[in-house]
């Protein structure tokens, strides 16, 4: 069994990156880190990826939860868990409102 | 100076509250008051006229009804709950914990629901009635016990 | 009376959450103090900046402390009314003793409770409580406040009004409010997952707190709804006391019954009998839980019947590594040592309401989910914040049109309760510091100046807002931040100057209660004088620009 930490460490950047793709499914969000949208027909490489975004957010989240319960009684596995996601969601928003662009890698736009 | 996405970001909330999206509700946004320049009769805070046509007595019985029936009939359930679940064989401090953790819940949904129901003599007469009524069931049960 | 559902939730939400977020503010921010009373009671009272200590042994330590015990005068005091005749002096006949300790106290609390010779009620019982030092059982003077455990904790739950529990009643309904606030929320908040990331800063003051009240408010929605539910359910015996009222003769049957099921006695039998060897009770009890995969502290030893034949020892185990307070209770016939009973596993209903309480109470070993649990709280004050800022910001132009006084009013209040607050706090640690251990009543000074700097904040507020009745910026919120910086920032060096544990010493010693307090202190003033200088530099631009977005929804309107 791992360091109950690093499993921590891990479930936090879960959640993290867990919500900043499902914040990059929603078109709002996505023009707000890669820019607007070129003018001109939609092609598969200017719409957002919403589906695979959102599937993946939700597993991302459901990794972290795994990570939680393996660092921790179950009892409070899911309190840290639930905390983490209140943590992370309020980052990722911050981060959307002050500095979009640094989440640019978490889902680099096709050129 | 305003980044590319700020402009969409704009444009996109600006489409959101196209009229045809509004209900009665949505005078809880901004839009209402949002510039001084713009303000005008139809601007006026639909919610402060809701609130001025609230007379003092009907609201005042309201609010007595969700804070003080809420609570009649919240004990009548926790007492009810209480006796009935350890006549029923649970253990009494389980018993007890059961009932007032369902109580607490019944409060928050009771309180909710007098503020929604039309007629708050209907209100009254619901939690009042019916809290006085499982008080009264609950002593009958602990008679028939002690 | 309401033209719709949602309607009648908005008006609920709106007025009984301003009226009860005054509440909830105070509710909420001592409440995240509390996550670390203990460490505050360490920053507070420098004599007990030691280790945490295990619970020390109870024949060597803690039982000739118990036996030179009697109640606290104020307890006493209390008595009157309350017995036939003069209030007695000796108070000889020991109900139970207590001791208690967590994996985050260097003292161990203890209590007494004895029965009242002529009382009234047979059942009255008065306390002794102190904080002993497990090292030598010294008990510690009791005019030292213990400011996290003594003065925030109860704060957060009673407001340290307890004439008649009206503190707590007031919380509790606080609460009650803050779960109809989040479900009402959760109505009015249509776009409730489209704006779960939004937070638009560039826009009117309006705008953006009302995006930052949603915000903190769903993304911490389960936290909001557990503790202010759990807090609840923790007080349900206060606010619905069933069983100490209507179902009295119920409650009475089923001690009766418990009684002769689980062999531990309710009364006493008026026959005297020794006390056995603790220690070797506690060390059985031990070894039970470690047969069973469960080895671990001791978290509670209680004696009922002190000194009588019925007399029984009860040994509870720390829920250190779990949300359950303590369990696994063991319990043995007091003069004899033998065991009477091993506490059989829960029920179902009784581990959910053991995990309800014990999410709220927190026992247990988890830093990080402490620390997330500070930001739970942190987020609802922001929440109830943007909420007052929100209803003043939308309303008081028409309100300096009209000439009515009302924003102004809550504006005022809002400063008082938000920066107000923290003026008060940094104010106490700050006199804490100042004022000499030796004063007899250091307590009772530390609470005046506690009360004092906030009347003087509230006055503040009040003086300052006339720029609100014009429509702007009451310039109280930046000041108020500045003194709150001052004063978090006097705190730090007071505590440097007077104990010497400056952060470079309790940083490189790693003693992390007086460095957490006082790095924390820091990151306050940090964050209040950040707001100080965004509020100085946003004042011009208050009142919003009609952007063409705005034009557009409210020509749209």
């Amino acid at each position: 069994m791992a360091d109950p930490w690093l499993l921590l460490a891990g479930a936090a950047v879960a959640t993290l990156i867990g919500f900043a793709w499902l914040a990059l499914g929603m078109e709002v969000h996505w023009t707000q880190v890669h820019g607007a949208r070129p003018a001109g027909p939609t092609t598969a490489a200017t719409t957002v990826p919403t589906r695979r975004l959102r599937l993946l957010g939700a597993a991302a989240l459901a990794v972290s939860l795994a990570l939680c319960l393996g660092a921790d009684h179950p009892s409070m596995a899911v309190l840290v868990w639930l905390m983490l996601l209140a943590g992370s969601a309020v980052a990722v928003a911050m981060t959307l409102s002050t500095r979009p662009h640094w989440l640019r890698w978490c889902w680099p736009a096709r050129a | 100076m305003r980044r590319p996405g700020a402009v969409s970001q704009n444009t996109h909330f600006a489409n959101a509250n196209h009229p045809h999206l509004h209900s009665p509700s949505s005078l809880i946004s901004v839009r209402a008051a949002s510039s001084p320049a713009l303000q005008g009769p139809r601007t006026a805070d639909a919610m402060t006229t809701a609130t001025t046509a609230l007379r003092p007595l009907p609201l005042l019985s309201r609010i007595a009804a969700a804070v003080l029936g809420g609570y009649a009939f919240c004990w009548g359930f926790v007492a009810l709950g209480l006796a009935g679940f350890y006549a029923a064989g649970m253990a009494f401090h389980d018993a007890e914990h059961l009932s007032s953790i369902l109580g607490l819940l019944l409060y928050l949904v009771a309180f909710c629901w007098t503020f929604a129901v039309p007629r708050v003599g209907r209100a009254w007469a619901l939690l009042v009635g019916g809290g006085a009524l499982m008080a009264g069931i609950a002593a009958l049960i602990q008679r028939a016990m002690v | 009376m309401f033209q719709s559902f949602r309607l009648s939730m908005a008006w609920l939400h709106t007025w009984f959450g301003l009226v009860l977020g005054f509440v909830l503010m105070v509710v909420f921010f001592f409440g995240s103090l509390s996550v670390f009373d203990r460490e505050i009671d360490r920053w507070a009272l420098p004599d007990s900046r030691f280790a945490p200590q295990p619970m020390p042994s109870f024949d060597r330590v803690l039982k000739p402390a118990f036996e030179r015990m009697q109640p606290a005068k104020d307890a006493v005091a209390l008595l009157d009314g309350r017995v036939d005749g003069p209030i007695p002096e000796r108070f000889d006949t020991v109900r139970r003793w207590g001791a208690y300790t967590t994996h985050r106290d260097p003292v161990v609390a203890v209590f007494a409770g004895y029965a009242v010779p002529r009382a009234k009620d047979p059942d009255e019982t008065v306390f002794a409580i102190h904080a002993l030092d497990p090292r030598d059982g010294a008990v510690l003077p009791e005019g030292q406040l213990r400011i996290g455990s003594q003065f925030f904790y109860p704060l957060h739950y009673s407001l340290n009004l307890n004439w008649k529990d009206l503190g707590t009643w007031i919380v509790g309904f606080s609460a009650l409010m803050m779960l109809a606030a989040l479900v009402s929320g959760v109505v009015m908040h249509r776009k409730i997952f489209r704006e779960f990331f939004t937070f638009r800063r560039d826009k009117s003051t309006q705008r953006s707190a009302l995006d930052l009240h949603n915000l903190t408010g769903v993304v911490a929605l389960p936290f909001h709804f557990f503790f202010a539910f759990t807090g609840l359910v923790i007080f349900a015996g206060i606010y619905f006391p069933v069983s100490h009222t209507q179902l009295h003769a119920l409650h009475e049957l089923s001690e009766k019954i418990e009684a002769r099921e689980t062999g531990l006695p309710h009364e006493r039998a008026g026959v005297g009998a020794p006390l056995a060897s603790v220690d070797a009770m506690v060390a059985e009890a031990q070894r039970r839980w470690a047969a069973k995969g469960m080895a671990g502290d001791v978290g509670y030893i209680g004696v009922e019947h002190v000194g009588d034949a019925n007399a029984y020892v009860s040994v509870y185990r720390a829920g250190t590594d779990r949300v359950a307070l303590t369990g696994e209770g063991i319990h043995f016939k007091a003069s004899t040592g033998e065991l009477l009973r091993e506490d059989p596993p829960r029920t179902a209903v009784d581990s959910v309401n053991e995990f309800l309480t014990g999410l709220h109470l927190q026992h247990f070993r988890h830093w990080l989910l402490r620390w997330l649990y500070v930001l739970g709280g942190l987020l609802g004050c922001v929440c109830i914040a943007t909420g007052f800022v929100f209803f003043v910001e939308k309303r008081k132009r028409q309100h300096a049109k009209a000439g009515s006084p009302g924003s102004r009013m809550v504006d005022a209040l809002a400063v008082t309760t938000v920066t107000g607050m923290l003026i008060a706090t940094t104010a106490m640690l700050v006199a804490n510091r100042l004022l000499s251990d030796a004063l007899p009543d250091k307590g009772d000074w530390e609470k005046t100046v506690f009360w004092s700097a906030w009347a003087l904040a509230l006055l503040h507020a009040f003086a300052r807002n006339g720029a609100v009745a014009l429509g702007r910026l009451s310039p109280a919120w930046r000041e108020q931040c500045f003194f709150a910086a001052g004063g978090a920032v006097a705190a730090v060096v007071a505590n440097a100057l007077t104990t010497g544990d400056h952060l470079g010493r309790t940083l490189a010693a790693g003693y992390w209660p007086v460095a957490g307090v006082d790095l924390s202190l820091l990151a306050l003033a940090a964050g209040a004088l950040l707001a100080a200088r965004r509020l100085g530099r946003g004042a011009p631009a208050a009142a919003p620009r009609p952007t063409p977005a705005a034009m557009a929804e409210a020509s749209n309107g």
